[in-house]
């Protein structure tokens, strides 16, 4: 009988792992589980083996044993699988838990003792067969089995030591040796009555395998690679191309067709497979049992999940009304169907919910650029960069930021032909250790006045395009100036310090950006002498305190040298391109509820919404808010703690579950964010849905998500649940329009577009290949036509002109936003006294490993690239810091402590962290990630857009 | 010796430094952790005032005449016809004479697995006319791997 209480020991382990047994007083092995009540017994099983603590990760499966890492779906697993078919075993997928999961592979073990007990039935020989199994729990389970029994070490709690003597228990059983306790209380206990029932069930679970033998054994399916593209929040949406077996991801390629140029993935995209999936993705809905931001969790159904959403969404709109609910920036997903776009879609049927505007990326670049050429509108393809004499980037980094999956590749042609180009950047940047012929290293938050002292030498050396300012431009001299506005407003006047006695030459910047006069007289020099020009400028320059002046200097700059609206050149400015431009949903719905805040000011709006007005805080569409944020949902995103500023006040305000009532997150992990929230719910991942991707910048390509492998654990895209909840909340029908399915969404903007682009393929045809790169390469150049033909077409600005002085601002009278593009010196800025207590300026810039803050729990991007600080060579001497020290950073927001990377890539006074990391703080608050918002400031908006100036900080570092 | 000899070459004047061949190549081989067969490295000196950093992709050279091959007592590491120095997993017992053979310290120990590894420039992708992964996965065109005698065909790329 041997065998068959093997099989049934086998048996009930499986069941254990399969599901949460519904009495624990049964339980196998004498754990400590059995001591516990049903809903202790409940928690401590889901946060073992189904991930609802945040604390605690178990690797329950082959792939993720086997010296790789957190990782799901690999190799391993098809090696698994192929075990399971040689035996002629199916898998049954244990709660969505994939092949290579411990409790499949002991259900393969009690699979294979009925195979067993049906070869010595018949007499035959099953040596083979017993090597085959030998092989197996040698390879696969027992290094399983030896990494949770180490995870739950380390999760070090009392009932988990239990829980890895039961493992070490297994251990010994399924090697066979003479575990005695085991075997003793198992006989005991198959002996008693409800054994032998358990032995009967155990058995006739597998009762046709004994009578009939195995089942056939089956060949694994060939690998095929499937066309699917990048999704996340990236410059670049490229080509993916990922090798796939029985559901498992093999490896990834990229574009490797005839393509001109290819688009090919970065490092992020080549490190996707494991990021997206990894171990520990979110598995289940949960909801909040420990206090907000605890990270404790108790599992829930999908059903129940979205009645507690529905209900909570009843009681605060009846409560508070259809402007307490608000929809967190998120990027996570970054196509046509965004997840944020589809609760929102719910949110107007039903009243509507507070919107905001502006992003974190480009608040003052895409808000002020429409004051000077009246559209944000105002860069050339990427393509054109080839016609270029001379190239700036200017705060622009695309050596790591990618802006357009070709511009890489276009620069290193630049670089071939030997075309000059200079970097403008506090670091050393990637791009500048590659490009760049000249580093100029400025202090941060001074650019304006760099721009301004080149705008100067331009003028007063008479390099000025005169013709070009004349003819379309206003407000640089006095003799192009608007209506009623008195003498001495214009920027050259600005400039000559004719009002206020400063004359903004090179010597005037050169104390404030730390750029030599030399320096700044030679670069003016270039840049108009050398025409065409381009003036590419990044996104980093305009995340300050003063952000919206620094845009409109380099608008100013680019008019003056006439490079607007040529081939090769570059209006500046926020520099979006839309070659072809991309519709939406069909008949989008209208907010209901008009009001509007910049999407910085979210978490003044939970404290401080009824206060705010339009002036002070860029309130829109109405006149006060009529109450605070009370709901929130946060579907793919990160800004409800991460990538917002100010982590410690931030999280402060979300802790207090009377302020903020009810948070919703979706996610793929756990997220420093997703840990504040009330409902967490597991999403699926770019491999796991479909839809439609497209560039920042227009470019000539659109990508197209397939579907790679099925939703892995119990996870589901945004739309499933979002559907049930307007099932809920009875808007069923107005919410899906006819298309219960996403693929009919996604095929109806698709069709729509292709009636504009006639020589897109069919639906079809577009998806198998994964995408569709334009056979005429459009190449746009932003005001092309207003140059060209002045008299037909104006620029969209009251005054039909490039405002260099704006009245609109001038009428502002905001001393902070000078209505000409003048430098104004910011709080937390170089000028600030504050530095006699923080004398260093910090930044962050965007790494080559993340892509914002996704990829930060990749491992492989760990190996190449480490968290640190950058500093100066002088400045660590100055502190006593040496190469490989830990510092801490910090200001009186926060703490961070981080190893040192001491360099002379950096500006002295200025020092760099990497954005993205996640915000990990030790027993005393302290970040050991190197999350840089712990550090930066929700208090100081920028004046106009009230953007988020996240590289205005000021920061002292010391040894740790 | 072979007749053909095979060769990676980087031009270092256009490598970003972005790690893309390094993760490709991980992601390609299906590496475990601390183990990569291609590394990517900067490179930062400064010297009278003068700050100088490069970028440098590294991986096996596949030498003329291999030090891991000659020591390798088990025919692990071998020499294709079109001058790879290739590697069969299967011949690996773990000894490490290879790793300590190496003077430019490219094979390494797999832990996991209890055997070396190093880079094969993908010879399965280059039977099919291929690139090896690395090459197909720079950025900026800046890896390329050439059959010595094949005068650089520019095909390749």
């Amino acid at each position: 009988m041997k065998i068959e209480k093997t099989l049934t020991v086998y048996q009930e382990i499986a069941d254990f792992f399969a599901q949460k047994p519904s009495d624990n007083q049964n339980m196998i092995m004498g754990t400590s589980f059995c001591k516990m009540d049903g809903k202790q017994f409940s928690l401590e099983y889901d946060s073992l083996l189904r991930g609802t603590d945040a604390d605690i990760y178990i690797p329950l499966w082959a792939s993720s044993c086997m010296g790789r890492g957190k990782i799901l779906l690999d190799r391993t697993t098809v090696s698994v699988i192929q075990f399971y078919y040689k035996s002629g075993y199916r898998p049954c997928k244990m709660e969505g838990n994939p092949p290579d999961y411990i409790g499949e592979m002991f259900r393969y073990l009690a699979y294979l003792k009925a195979v067993e007990i049906y070869y010595n039935k018949n007499g035959l020989d099953h040596k083979d067969r017993d090597n085959q199994r030998n092989l197996f729990v040698e390879k696969y389970l027992l290094p399983t089995m030896k990494e949770i029994s180490e995870a739950v070490v380390n999760a070090g709690k009392g009932t988990f030591t239990e829980f890895r003597l039961f493992m070490t228990c297994l251990k010994e059983f399924i090697m066979q040796k003479q575990a005695w306790e085991i075997w003793i209380a198992w006989e005991e206990y198959l002996k008693t009555g409800t054994g032998k029932e358990r032995t009967e069930r155990a058995l006739n679970i597998w009762k046709d395998v004994i009578e009939n033998g195995p089942g056939k054994s089956k060949e694994l399916r060939p690998a095929e690679t499937i066309n699917t593209a990048g999704i996340n929040n990236c410059g670049g949406k490229c080509v993916i191309r990922p090798k796939v077996q029985e559901g498992c991801m093999l490896s990834i390629a990229t574009d490797d067709s005839r393509n001109n140029p290819q688009l090919r993935a970065c490092v992020r995209g080549r490190g996707y497979r494991k990021t997206f999936l990894s171990s520990e993705r979110l598995k289940y809905p949960m909801k909040r049992i420990g206090e907000r931001g605890s990270g404790k969790f108790e599992r829930i159904s999908w059903e129940e999940a979205v009645r507690i959403i529905a209900s909570e969404w009843r009681r605060i709109t009846e409560t508070y009304g259809p402007s307490s609910r608000y929809v967190m920036y998120s990027t996570g997903v970054t196509g046509v169907l965004r997840p944020a776009n589809l609760i929102k879609r719910l949110l107007k049927l039903d009243g509507g919910f507070l919107d905001h505007y502006n992003s974190y990326s480009s608040a003052c670049a895409s808000y002020i650029t429409p004051y000077i050429y009246g559209t944000a509108e105002s860069g050339n393809s990427p393509s054109d960069i080839l016609n270029t004499k001379l190239l700036i980037l200017w705060g622009h980094n695309p050596a790591e930021t990618i802006f357009g999956s070709e511009l890489n590749y276009y620069i290193s042609l630049l670089k071939e032909k030997d075309v000059k180009i200079i970097v403008i950047d506090p670091r050393f940047n990637e791009s500048a250790v590659t490009y760049a012929d000249q580093w100029i290293p400025i202090r941060p938050s001074t650019d304006a006045a760099l721009a301004d002292a080149m705008a100067y030498v331009i003028w007063s050396e008479n390099l000025l395009d005169k013709k070009f300012m004349d003819r379309f431009c206003i407000g640089f001299d006095e003799e192009h100036m608007p209506d009623g506005i008195p003498y001495g407003e214009s920027y050259f006047t600005y400039l000559s310090g004719e009002k206020d006695g400063i004359v903004k030459n090179p010597e005037w910047a050169g104390g404030i950006t730390g750029v030599p006069a030399e320096t700044i007289i030679k670069l003016a020099g270039d840049y108009a002498s050398m025409k065409p020009a381009c003036l590419l400028a990044g996104l980093g320059l305009q995340r300050t305190r003063n952000g919206e002046q620094t845009v409109r200097c380099l608008a100013a700059l680019a008019c003056m040298t006439g490079n607007v609206g040529i081939p090769g050149g570059s209006a500046a400015g926020a520099g979006w391109v839309n070659e072809h431009p991309f519709p939406g949903f069909r008949n989008e719905l209208e907010n209901p509820y008009q009001g509007k805040i910049p999407v910085f000011l979210w978490s003044k709006a939970i404290e401080h919404g009824t206060e705010m007005t339009s002036s002070e805080d860029g309130i829109k569409g109405v006149e006060k808010l009529s109450g605070n944020i009370k709901l929130i949902f946060n579907l793919a995103g990160n800004t409800l703690v991460n990538q917002h500023s100010d982590i410690n006040d931030t999280i402060r305000i979300l802790k207090d579950t009377k302020k903020c009532e009810f948070i919703v997150c979706s996610d793929i992990f756990m997220t420093p964010s997703a840990k504040f929230a009330d409902i967490v719910l597991p999403a699926a991942s770019v491999f796991e849905n479909n839809n439609i991707v497209t560039p920042w910048k227009g470019a000539n390509y659109i990508l197209r998500n397939n579907k790679v492998i099925e939703p892995v654990f119990g996870c589901r895209f945004e739309w499933e649940w979002i559907k049930e909840l307007s099932k809920e909340l009875g808007m069923f029908e107005e919410f899906i329009d006819k298309k219960p399915d996403m693929e009919l969404w996604l095929k109806e903007i698709y069709e729509r577009y292709r009636e504009k682009e006639k020589e897109l393929p069919d639906y079809e045809e577009f998806c198998r290949q994964g995408g569709y790169q334009f056979k005429n390469n459009t190449v746009k150049i932003a005001f092309e036509k207003e140059i060209r033909e002045p008299e037909q077409y104006q620029f969209q600005t009251p005054s039909g002109k490039i405002e260099i002085f704006s009245k609109l601002i001038y009428e502002m009278h905001n001393k902070e936003l000078p209505a000409v593009p003048a430098y104004v010196p910011c709080e937390e800025g170089p000028d600030d006294l504050l530095r006699m207590k923080y004398p260093l300026q910090l930044i962050g810039w965007h790494t080559r490993r993340r892509c914002h803050s996704i990829h930060d729990n990749n491992e492989w991007m760990e190996e190449l690239e480490m968290p640190a600080l950058w500093i100066h060579t002088d400045d660590a001497e100055k502190r006593g810091i040496s190469r490989g020290d830990t510092v801490k950073i910090f200001n009186d927001r926060g703490c961070i402590r981080i190893p040192v990377f001491v360099t002379h890539r950096i500006m002295k006074g200025v020092v760099a962290m990497s954005q993205g990391g996640w915000y990990t703080p030790d027993i005393k608050g302290t970040d050991i990630r190197g999350s840089i918002n712990v550090l930066t400031t929700t208090r100081h908006p920028s004046p106009l857009a009230k953007g988020n100036p996240q590289h205005t900080n000021l920061v002292e570092v010391a040894l740790a | 010796m072979n007749s053909k000899d095979s060769v990676f070459a980087v031009d270092a004047d256009k490598c970003i430094g972005c790690g893309a061949c390094q993760i490709a190549c991980k992601d390609k081989n299906n590496l475990e952790l601390g183990v990569n067969y291609r590394r990517v490295f900067t490179t930062e000196t400064y010297d009278k005032q003068k700050l100088k950093v490069w970028h440098y992709t590294d991986s096996c050279y596949h030498c003329r005449d291999a030090a891991c091959v000659k020591v390798c007592k088990f025919h692990a590491m071998y020499n294709t016809e079109n001058g790879v120095v290739a590697f069969d997993e299967e011949k690996c017992v773990g000894c490490r004479a290879c790793i300590a053979a190496c003077p430019y310290h490219i094979p390494v120990y797999r832990q996991a697995v209890k055997k070396a590894g190093k880079c094969d420039a993908c010879i399965d992708l280059l039977a099919m006319g291929r690139n090896p992964v690395c090459v197909d996965a720079c950025p900026v065109h800046c890896l390329t791997f050439h059959l010595r005698d094949d005068n650089h065909n520019e095909n390749r790329i």
